[in-house]
């Protein structure tokens, strides 16, 4: 089945009027026409046109527009949590090995007495900026435990929840800092 | 219902004016018999009163494949909400109708069942028949197709991929034999409910595409709607090839690529829950 290209063109086109008009004479008119060329394709031609077309097509916008939910906002910033904990057990693991190479100890007595010397709102920053982390990854695995079982996956259910776990972090990362 | 009425008398007011333009250049002096067939008449159109215009911004996102080299762009309509029916695919074909035909977009039934005007609309993705208009004329509605999916048109995405995953999962029945009386496979009542919630997706793609780990992982990941079309398949007690579908699944990406994040049954405009039915899959796969 050939298919066809179009293109849009304007033509003037002469057009005899028949005799529809009833006790009228043949009219001759002039109709200025917008009318469309088409041009022969075969199968393969018009696969082509498609083929070049797909290889400049954008992708549609996804992360910029999307609207902001708690359903995929907890999942990003338990993933997030996830590596920042995960990069700092590298860090304190490797630093701990490696550090009296460069003349420092990362033991915890030394941690201890270079942080108790710290500034009390800089000691809470710290405390809070560690707990934040530990504590909604803590949280939001044990919400993902539960949803392996197959409960609590209602709308309503992941929304209050997800509630649950701000909240509790929230709570804990503050009783934490404080202590 | 009103708005309805309204808009389908307009409507054919306009095709009568149209008929009668085109007509005038041809046919002079011949008395015009408006053969224009019209739902409407004198005596069913309701007296209105004269309503200040609510007009509604809306921001639509355009690409032309004619011109490639173009970047896609926000076009800014505006629509008389007094003049418009109330759902989202209404104001876009009324802007397709009135002032800018160019726009493209799918759409067939206009009641939510084929899935063709699946589009994000505010952010989340639903289908532009159910979504109701926001009133709010100092919001600017956003509408852009469903998010990364390759463009065809404006509004059109290419679902090929997608197609050839629902494909991919046999989405038929499957059974080493038939009753030998040569009627229906019988199922009991209990065993047909298993199947509510999951035989009604109308392929639309809203929830793949709300989809995170389908935006990173198209090509490899099946996503929600295929991933509940093959639990489907797998909770239909008429269905013999329960292991084969479950050992197609059982390789990292097909199905693991999901990490719960529920997007999917938060924007199925269907109302279903694809997160569940993976969560299922995953429990059948395992226990």
């Amino acid at each position: 089945m050939a298919s066809l290209a179009v293109r849009p063109a304007t033509r003037l086109s002469v057009v005899a009027r028949s005799s529809r008009m009833s006790g009228r004479q043949l009219i001759p008119l002039v109709i200025a026409r917008r009318s469309v060329s088409s041009q022969s394709l075969t199968p393969a031609e018009a696969n082509e046109i498609l083929v070049k077309q797909r290889a400049n097509r954008p992708t549609s916008p996804h992360l910029t527009i999307y609207k902001p939910q708690i359903t995929w906002y907890l999942s990003g910033l338990h993933r997030i949590t996830g590596l920042t904990l995960a990069a700092g057990v590298y860090a304190l693991g490797l630093g701990y090995l490696f550090a009296p190479v460069f003349g420092y100890s990362l033991t915890s007595t030394a941690i201890a007495s270079a942080f108790g010397a710290l500034p009390v709102a800089l000691k809470f920053g710290f405390k809070t900026l560690a707990a934040f982390p530990f504590t909604f990854h803590a949280y939001n695995g044990v919400r993902h435990l539960v949803w392996d079982t197959a409960s609590q996956l209602t709308n309503k259910a992941v929304v209050r929840t997800g509630f649950t776990v701000i909240g509790l972090t929230a709570v804990t990362s503050l009783v934490l800092a404080l202590m | 219902m009103n708005s309805c009425r309204t808009s389908l008398a307009t409507m054919s007011s306009a095709i009568a004016g149209s008929v009668r333009r085109s007509m005038t250049s041809s046919t002079l002096r011949a008395p015009m018999v408006a053969s224009v067939r019209s739902m409407a008449t004198a005596t069913s159109e309701p007296a209105r009163p004269a309503n200040t215009p609510r007009m509604k911004k809306l921001k639509i996102y355009r690409w032309n494949p004619d011109e490639p080299s173009s970047k896609p762009y926000m076009q800014d309509f505006e629509v008389d909400l007094n003049e418009c029916g109330p759902m989202m695919l209404d104001a876009i074909l009324k802007i397709k109708n009135e002032q800018d035909a160019t726009l493209t977009l799918r759409r067939s039934c206009r009641e939510g069942i084929c899935g063709s005007c699946a589009m994000n609309i505010n952010g989340t993705n639903t289908l532009a028949c159910l979504c109701r208009i926001d009133p709010d004329l100092t919001q600017t509605t956003k509408v852009y197709p469903l998010p990364h999916m390759f463009v065809v048109k404006d509004l059109v995405p290419d679902l090929t991929q997608f197609y050839k995953q629902y494909k991919s999962i046999k989405p038929y029945l499957q059974r080493a034999d038939y009753p030998a009386d040569g009627k229906e496979t019988l199922q009991s009542i209990e065993d047909r409910k298993k199947l509510d919630g999951l035989y009604e997706c109308i392929l639309c793609a809203c929830c793949s595409t709300s989809c995170p780990s389908y935006w990173w992982n198209q090509s490899e990941y099946l996503g929600p709607a295929i991933l509940l079309q093959t639990y489907r398949w797998l909770a239909d007690s008429r269905d013999h090839a329960t292991e084969e579908r479950k050992l197609a699944l059982q390789n990292s990406m097909s199905l693991y690529r999901c990490h719960t994040i529920m997007n999917c049954s938060r924007t199925c405009p269907k109302g279903l829950n694809p997160g569940l039915a993976i969560a299922e899959i995953k429990k059948s796969m395992s226990l």
